[in-house]
């Protein structure tokens, strides 16, 4: 009986894998193209400007003065990769960036700009995971919505940076020493630019090649089987909210650094693209997860494409129009993906 | 044509087969108006089948159907509503933060409205008020919020919100409506269906309490591997008579051979001591030994799937110890156990799937330290872990890149007993492994877990409803009523026959 169901299977079974041969060499290729999609796109960007305005865009001038532009987005963008890669929200980083930025500006001021660089640096970046830890306390131990959580929090920390700045611009005693950071250069690069290039590699490392990084992702895929397979995911959360407070206030030095100022109102521009570079992320080179490489060639594709309309003398408005489409963009890309990989199966 | 003295319900001939089984072969089934008719059988006798095909949502392959004598065609639950068939499951499906009246509405005609689309609440309240008392209901109010109501109420009210124009009704079922009831409770609900029997409804009751066949109905039809094997009036049955025929008669003797008596004697790994936790355990007391398969049987609502949330950390330890290696242990959860040695796989799917990764991913997150060398993960041999472990379960098809969300359940399952066993663990704690897998991938699993037990001593306890699985695997078996351990089965005690007949025994 066996033995006749066996050869009965035998024709049937070699028609499905010639089946399968075909059909995964036919996935090879829009798995190809659904990974490389939105590089190409940034080349295809590139080109376009290059001919669209000539020598203007494609001047290492400008191009320098893109990336550079694009630093604090990008440090607070890698940090939102953790909590994003672990299934929750943190829109509290905008909040965090603009309490970094005057609790540094802060410290110098109070004490007459007497205050070592270093230990200002300290302080501001405690106060930036401390921010992360008190998101974290809440979504863990009250189990309340991160996105509600992070929505009270940032406006919270927004009101006490108001508060501690007095409604004012902090920028009496702001030590040289600490605007060279933000202004310097290595080997002919600015300083912001070798910050994100060190952050982007730790943080690729840690997601890509650790156990913690495959822990990010399974919390964020399905927390309670996660953690019902022996994930951690309870310190999982906590650490995710902390680094992407941390790497906010690192984002807030920045500011501060560059700037050479603390306005209590810096933070919202930030969390939108963001947002938008870590989802457009989402959808390239990685399909389907928040990752680093992806993350980088969207926040590429919006900073080009904002600048290349610029300089096509499109007016303002465009930078918000571009960048809130950009996000909604990516998240129809990733619906439309899980939609076809259903469909597959 | 309706005709008054035609039955209420008339299902003739009815087959269906799924892939390798034939889960319904040729069932006859007819209820009489005003007729309470029990069903029953045990897991996987073709119970649910029958009840999905009168239901619309499976397409039998042959045989017909027929309301107050109207032919009713299958696979359209429009119709099969229109006819006057109302059914019940057990996850009744209510609103809690909404009101009794609410709740009676949820998708039912449309409220009484005024001038502007406004409800008119009081002429609502007041046909709620009327529809409760029409069906004996009177201590109910509408206004209640649900998730105030008691379950019984819960079950009247669900019952209340299906008879929406009672005239038009011609057959209730009530799938396990019992089961989440307690004892005191299930009379409330009888009175119920009795004043429905009375106005000529046909009601079928799907039940696994057998006391309440002899109670409330007046005739019994049981299924056993997809046929009738008894049909009759409830009154010349007793209790035991009905345990005999939903086991079936035939004796067991499958792997008997294989249970050494001496498995049994092995040091206690893991030990609840008079446990009451959740809803369900009150007072368990057992003991699992080193390297052997310890059974636990019990109806839904006896303690068994408590145990099982217990050691997840999902229900909290009132009283009683859990002991882990003779050591209590004070938090039990997954963490804590898995420390211990003691790894639980979840009944459910949704527990377990971690959608959105590979199959090898899924089958690795529970323990990563392996591939963590040198300061990098190593994909390479985590593939490698995979593909051997693919390999070994035969889990189909054989692509560890695949998304997880892309096997088949069976194949799936395989997937994550291989996430457990790959961690070595001393005590594994399987709840329904075999749950919806086919019989060839159940038979593998089962494997799995004999020769986990056999070869590495690791301890199994196996939380299953599936009696066969039970007789073919275990070398002891637990059998759990009323949230303790009520007898224990032996060596050539073991067989299906003996665990249904004490899952059914009374208190």
């Amino acid at each position: 009986m066996s033995e006749s169901l066996s050869s009965a299977t035998q024709p049937a079974e070699e028609v499905t894998t010639a089946r399968a041969i075909e059909h995964r060499a036919g996935r090879i290729g829009l798995d190809l193209l659904d990974r490389w999609a939105g590089p190409l796109l940034l080349v295809a960007m590139i080109v376009a400007f290059t001919i669209a305005s000539p020598g203007v865009f494609l001047t290492s001038s400008n191009l320098l003065a893109v990336v550079n532009n694009q630093t604090i987005t990008a440090v607070v963008a890698l940090g939102l990769l953790f909590p994003l890669a672990a299934g929750v929200f943190d829109i509290s980083i905008g909040g965090v960036l603009t309490l970094s930025v005057i609790t540094s500006a802060w410290t110098f001021q109070q004490t007459a700009g007497s205050m070592p660089v270093p230990l200002a640096i300290l302080i501001t970046l405690a106060v930036g995971a401390t921010a992360g830890l008190v998101n974290a306390l809440l979504v863990v131990r009250l189990s309340i919505d991160p996105f509600i959580v992070t929505l009270g929090s940032g406006s919270i920390f927004l009101g006490v940076s108001q508060l501690v700045a007095n409604g004012q611009v902090v920028s009496r005693d702001i030590p040289t020493a600490f605007t060279d950071l933000g202004r310097g250069e290595l080997f002919g690069i600015p300083n912001p630019i070798v910050l994100v290039v060190v952050l982007a590699l730790i943080v690729f490392y840690v997601l890509e090649m650790t156990p913690l990084g495959r822990m990010f992702y399974a919390t964020g895929f399905g927390r309670e089987q996660s953690r019902l397979a022996g994930v951690p995911t309870n310190r999982i959360l906590v650490l995710a909210f902390v680094i992407s407070g941390f790497c906010a206030s690192l984002a807030g030095l920045v500011y501060t650094s560059r700037i050479g100022t603390g306005q209590p109102d810096v933070g919202a521009q930030y969390l939108l693209p963001s947002y938008a570079a870590a989802f457009l992320g989402s959808t390239m080179i990685k399909p389907g997860r928040f990752n680093v490489p992806g993350q980088l060639v969207g926040l590429a594709i919006l900073a080009i494409g904002i600048n290349g309309l610029q300089l096509q003398g499109i007016p303002f408005w465009v930078i918000s129009t571009f960048q809130g489409g950009a996000l909604i963009l990516a998240v129809v890309l990733t619906k439309l993906r899980k939609l076809s990989v259903r469909a597959d199966g | 044509m309706t005709t008054d003295d035609a039955a209420a319900l008339e299902l003739r001939g009815i087959v269906k087969t799924f892939p390798g089984q034939r889960a319904l072969d040729g069932v006859d089934f007819t209820v009489a108006r005003g007729e309470i008719h029990a069903l029953l059988g045990h897991n996987g006798s073709g119970k649910s089948t029958l009840i999905k095909v009168l239901s619309g949502f499976h397409q039998p392959d042959t045989g017909h159907c027929s309301v107050a004598g109207s032919r009713l065609r299958f696979g359209d639950g429009v119709a099969v509503s229109r006819a006057g068939v109302r059914i019940i499951h057990q996850d009744i499906g209510l609103v809690d933060e909404l009101s009794v009246l609410e709740n009676l509405r949820l998708g039912v005609g449309t409220y009484r409205a005024g001038t502007l689309g406004a409800i008119r609440w009081r002429d609502e309240r007041a046909a709620a008020r009327a529809r409760l008392d029409d069906l004996g209901l009177g201590h109910i109010d509408p206004a209640a919020e649900v998730a105030g109501l008691s379950a019984v109420e819960r079950t009247e009210v669900a019952i209340a919100r299906a008879i929406d124009d009672p005239d038009a009704i011609r057959v209730l079922v009530l799938d396990e409506a019992s089961a989440a009831l307690p004892e005191e409770q299930v009379q409330h609900l009888f009175r119920l269906v009795r004043t429905l029997a009375a106005r000529g409804v046909g009601v079928v009751y799907v039940t696994h309490r057998l006391e309440e066949v002899v109670d409330l109905a007046d005739r019994v039809t049981v299924l056993r591997d997809g046929a009738v094997v008894l049909q009759e009036s409830v009154s010349a049955l007793t209790r035991e008579d009905l345990a005999r025929v939903i086991a079936g008669s035939e004796v067991e003797a499958v792997h008997t051979s294989d249970r050494a008596a001496g498995r049994t004697t092995g040091a206690p790994v893991l030990e609840l001591a008079g446990v009451v936790a959740g809803r369900e355990l009150a007072g368990a007391s057992l003991t699992l030994r080193e390297g052997e398969v310890l059974g636990v049987a019990g109806l839904a609502g006896s303690g068994v799937h408590e145990v099982v949330r217990l050691l997840q950390g999902r229900s909290a330890l009132r009283s009683g110890a859990v002991l882990v290696g003779g050591a209590p242990v004070p938090r039990p959860g997954v963490r804590s156990l898995r420390r211990l040695g003691v790894a639980v796989l979840p009944g459910e799917r949704d527990q377990k799937r971690i959608t959105g990764m590979t199959l090898a991913e899924n089958i690795t997150i529970a323990d990563l330290s392996p591939y963590w060398r040198g300061g990098r993960f190593r994909h390479r041999a985590e593939r490698a872990d995979a593909v051997a472990l693919v390999e070994r379960y035969r889990i189909r098809p054989p692509d560890v890149q695949r998304p997880i969300e892309l096997l088949s359940g069976g194949n799936a399952q395989k997937a994550y007993v291989a996430r457990l066993l790959r961690t070595a663990p001393r005590v594994l704690v399987m709840e329904e492994p075999t749950h919806g897998v086919d019989v060839g991938g159940t038979a593998e699993i089962l494997r799995l877990l004999v020769e986990a037990a056999r070869n590495e001593g690791t301890a199994v306890l196996l939380c299953s409803s599936d009696t066969d699985d039970l007789a073919a695997t275990c070398d002891r078996v637990l059998v759990l009523r009323d949230g303790v351990v009520a007898d224990e089965l032996t060596d050539k005690e073991i067989t299906r026959e003996r665990i249904v007949e004490l899952c059914y025994a009374a208190g």
